[in-house]
């Protein structure tokens, strides 16, 4: 993988937000399925810097929606790319493959 | 209404493009979900608390995403500002002494100067990439150089040779510093 194609800990957490929020991944519902399914309650500058640092790698792409109310705002969607989607795959898999055997809790057995 | 003076705080640390799509969000997220849910007080407690918790985020980001402006205002400051600064400190000083002969600068002065300079430095080097670095510290030699003369001061030679490199090893360090952050972080699979 080349350098540019590393991924942060929070970035992976972002890119399967996205996945999984499909067409309604705006900043703030990744930002609350990320505090959904992690605990992690995150700052919308956090998530928003992010998205947009993932956009400019080419791992996302956006879009930008009008917004449903007259008096509302437009707001930015975003979906992965396929570049995004395979270095998610190898940073995932990556992982994985170094958690294989590695006892996590030293003392108990893995389960 | 969101809270004006989280908004101008938020506002502050965002450039113009990124505020649109941040305030988008927030605003959405305050009128859709948390004044019906929460009421206005609690609404306005998770405005203030997401504006100052993004001011971080977004002041990083705007930083390195500024342009060149912004990298060499601060190498002014570290370069010229010190002497500036401490001049008319010294001015100050001496207008509160009646009896101004054998009223001289000590060591400290120079380390204070010394040490201003280097944060600086250091600060102004972390927004140059390093081709940066071949303009900024010339830059940097002259801003100080226009500092020492705007700022009449006498100091011997050997100060400012010490000043010109510690303001060339600051920029350095910075940009070093830079490069290092910008690395995935060991430890974890980045």
């Amino acid at each position: 993988m080349a350098k540019g194609e590393w991924l942060g800990e929070f970035e992976q957490m972002v890119l399967l937000a996205v996945l999984r929020l499909e067409d309604n991944a705006y900043g703030m519902e990744v930002r609350r399925e990320i505090a959904l399914r992690t605990g992690r309650d995150t700052a919308i500058g956090a998530v928003y810097a992010t998205l947009e640092r993932l956009r400019e790698k080419g791992f996302l792409r956006c879009r930008d929606v009008a917004p449903e109310r007259e008096s509302g705002r437009q707001r930015r969607a975003y979906r992965v790319t396929a570049v995004g989607g395979r270095v998610l795959e190898q940073a995932l898999s990556a992982i994985s493959k170094m958690r294989e055997g590695v006892q996590l809790r030293p003392g108990k057995a893995e389960s | 209404m969101p809270p004006r003076t989280a908004l101008w705080l938020l506002r502050l640390t965002c450039s113009t493009s990124d505020w649109q799509w941040l305030l988008a969000e927030l605003e959405t997220e305050y009128i859709q979900h948390m004044l019906p849910g929460r009421g206005p007080k609690a609404a306005n407690r998770w405005f203030w608390s997401q504006s100052v918790r993004s001011v971080w985020a977004m002041a990083s980001r705007n930083l390195r995403e500024g342009e060149w402006e912004y990298a060499l205002l601060l190498i002014l400051l570290a370069s010229a500002g010190p002497s500036v600064f401490m001049e008319a400190w010294w001015a100050y000083l001496l207008s509160l002494v009646p009896e101004k002969a054998g009223f001289v600068r000590g060591a400290d002065f120079m380390v204070l100067s010394l040490a201003a300079h280097a944060l600086l430095g250091v600060a102004a080097g972390t927004l140059c990439r390093p081709r940066g670095l071949l303009l900024g510290i010339p830059a940097a030699w002259a801003f100080a150089l226009l500092g020492q003369s705007a700022a009449r001061s006498l100091t011997a030679p050997w100060f400012w040779a010490v000043v010109l490199s510690i303001l060339a090893l600051s920029l350095c360090a910075g940009a070093a510093l830079r490069r290092l952050s910008d690395r995935p972080a060991s430890g974890r699979f980045a």
